[in-house]
């Protein structure tokens, strides 16, 4: 655990150097990792499933209840929710509001960032994102889609 | 008097009416304004009651949709069922979601739900119109203010939501009760003040002296003489006023009851009298007739010389007296005309003159010019003049001062021509002056005077329509005669009816002299 801490920041602070080192490229791509255990019931997801699945309409892969994870407030959910659900924070709220309401279907569970990976590698069923920079290296860990989103505000 | 109102009929004290009158309407007034206001109250606290649920539900929306995190809302609604709700008065809450194109239940904060038929009556008005909904029910017994409001989060979910809240309305009741019991000890305190107060107000102000007056009239129309001045209410308002003419009126009804008892006492005595005197006129006539016969045949210094002197002048004496009864008691035929009071005053002074330089008389006279002319007789005026000159002389003895007196006054929009006779005498007792009028009443030696004089005056005055009032006390003595200056139709009526009168009753003075 102490191991895996210590890569994370090594490399956050080489990325924060090498953005400082650039500051004239408008929107460098990051990338992001959607991340599941290793029982996940699939090897791979489209980015339009994992939309599907962050707006609960897709609840189910092979007959496994499918439990997303979300952050409850920071940049890297920011950044996910326009570049792959491609709504902002307050829009993902109301839909979710509609659909709690409406069709009684829970959100995705909000996580302290630092328990995303734990959780994710408990199985059942749990998905989480994360930098993919900040991914540590795990063979219990099943890493689903990659995908470059823009960074910035 | 008034047929239609029952109560003003009936034999019901006026304290008692006047009491009906103000307790009766305050009571009235106040039982309205008690439910009145009752209405108002309820109605003003279940609307603070919709309106608070309205306005907990928008709060609500608020939470929901602008300060909590999409986990704060689903652990809020999760939980809602272990919600304790510390706001006062609501019992409960219940969330519920469209689905099937009808309002089913999804968060509960307890398990007993609306009854499902008014949901589906209110569906349209609050899911379709937007509008919130209340309607009371009861719930374990007790009466409940169901508020449904619909919670669309500002339009940015589809589908709206709504939310019951449900309100206990027993403390409201309660409250209004306790409203309703101070309003009506208040309004019951209000109302015996106001009714001590006007009760006391209306007795002490009004009833009681009308009664007070009541009963002076009863009193007095029962002829027991109770009413004084002093009883008369001072106050100056509308019962004073009636209290002070009925003063008056009574007063002059007393003046007028004993001017009309001497009048029927002169008026009897007259008539008797009259009859009196006519009967004695003729003897008289053959008295007289013989004595100066007998005086004829016997010579002077015969002893009967002397005696039948005395017979002719005590019956001239006699013959006088009954020309005055006769005068007094009977209509007789007087012409009337327009007299200069001053000149008839003159023309009888002159013959006291003789008397006045006997004694140490001064005859003082005060004569008002350009007086306006009196209806009457010339001759019953200097009567009147006569007489009363003559008693004052008797009052003076030796000496002292008459005076008369002429003069023009007004009153109560009339006009008088005054006569003013007064002397410096004896004066007349008080004990005599209620029966001086009196016919053949005297205070003078018996031989001196018939007690006719002032009698007469009175006749004449009365058949002039005028007045005479007397004012005496040792030393002075003024009799003071009105006569009514007339209007031109006064005069001319007063002569018409003088004639007809005389035509319906001839007067006897024709026959009495041809007996």
């Amino acid at each position: 655990m102490g191991i895996r801490v210590l890569i994370v920041a090594s490399v956050a602070s080489s990325r924060l150097l090498v953005s400082s080192a650039s500051p004239t490229d408008a929107s460098p791509k990051r990338q992001l990792v959607v991340v599941a255990g290793k029982e996940f019931p699939a090897q791979q997801l489209s980015r339009e499933e994992i939309r599907n699945i962050y707006l609960g309409k897709k609840r189910f892969i092979n007959g496994v209840r499918i439990r997303p994870l979300d952050y409850k407030r920071n940049e890297v959910r920011d950044r996910f929710l326009r570049s792959v659900v491609g709504m902002t924070s307050q829009e993902f709220k109301f839909h979710w509001l509609a659909k709690l309401f409406q069709d009684g279907v829970t959100p995705p569970e909000a996580v302290e960032d630092q328990h995303v990976i734990q959780r994710v590698k408990e199985g059942g069923g749990f998905l989480g994102y994360v930098w993919l920079d900040e991914a540590p290296t795990d063979p219990n860990l099943r890493l689903l889609l990659i995908l470059n989103v823009p960074e910035g505000p | 008097m008034t047929e239609g109102h029952w109560l003003l009929n009936k034999p019901v004290k006026l304290q008692l009416k006047a009491a009906l009158a103000v307790v009766v309407p305050l009571f009235l007034l106040s039982v309205v304004s008690m439910v009145l206001s009752l209405r108002n109250l309820d109605k003003t606290l279940r609307e603070q009651y919709t309106n608070r649920a309205i306005a907990s539900a928008r709060f609500f929306e608020i939470i929901l949709g602008e300060y909590l995190d999409l986990s704060q809302v689903v652990a809020f609604v999760s939980n809602i069922g272990q919600l304790k709700l510390a706001l006062p008065h609501i019992q409960g809450a219940h969330l519920y979601a469209v689905r099937n194109g009808q309002l089913t239940p999804i968060y509960s904060t307890d398990k007993r739900l609306t009854n499902p038929s008014l949901l589906y009556q209110n569906y349209n008005e609050v899911i379709s119109q937007g509008n919130p909904v209340s309607w009371e029910s009861r719930r374990d017994n007790e009466p409940v203010l169901s508020v449904l409001t619909p919670i669309r989060f500002g339009g940015r979910t589809p589908q709206p939501i709504a939310l019951e809240i449900v309100l206990e309305l027993k403390h409201l009741n309660q409250e209004i009760q306790r409203f309703a019991l101070q309003q009506a000890a208040f309004s019951l305190l209000g109302l015996l003040v106001t009714m001590g107060f006007a009760a006391w107000a209306i007795n002490h102000w009004v009833i009681r002296r009308i009664v007070r007056l009541s009963e002076q009239v009863v009193a007095f129309g029962q002829g027991t003489p109770t009413q004084t001045a002093a009883m008369v209410d001072p106050v100056a308002d509308e019962v004073g006023e009636l209290s002070r003419a009925f003063e008056r009126m009574r007063y002059d009804l007393r003046s007028t009851h004993l001017k009309l008892l001497q009048s029927e006492k002169l008026s009897a005595v007259g008539q008797l009298a009259g009859g009196v005197a006519h009967e004695i006129n003729n003897p008289l006539g053959v008295i007289m007739g013989f004595a100066e016969s007998a005086l004829g045949c016997v010579g002077k210094g015969d002893p009967l010389e002397m005696p039948l002197q005395s017979i002719q002048r005590e019956a001239m004496r006699c013959k006088n007296l009954v020309q005055d009864l006769l005068t007094f008691s009977r209509v007789s035929r007087v012409e009337l005309e327009q007299i200069d009071l001053n000149e008839a005053i003159e023309s009888t002074l002159s013959l006291f003159r003789g008397q006045a330089k006997m004694g140490q008389f001064e005859i003082r006279k005060e004569l008002a010019l350009h007086l306006p002319r009196v209806l009457g007789n010339p001759n019953q005026i200097q009567q009147i003049v006569v007489n009363l000159a003559n008693n004052a002389f008797d009052a003076m003895g030796r000496q002292g001062t008459l005076a008369v007196k002429t003069s023009l006054l007004s009153d109560n929009d009339r006009t008088w021509i005054c006569l003013a006779v007064s002397d410096t005498g004896s004066g007349i007792p008080p004990e005599a002056m209620p029966r001086i009028f009196e016919p053949f009443f005297t205070t003078k030696p018996v031989g001196k005077g018939t007690g006719l004089g002032l009698g007469l005056v009175h006749e004449i005055i009365q058949k002039h329509s005028g007045t005479i009032d007397v004012q005496s006390r040792p030393g002075f003595t003024e009799f003071c005669i009105k006569f009514p200056v007339l209007t031109d139709q006064e005069r001319e009526e007063r002569i018409a009816e003088y004639q007809m009168r005389s035509l319906a009753n001839p007067p006897k003075e024709g026959r009495a002299a041809n007996d």
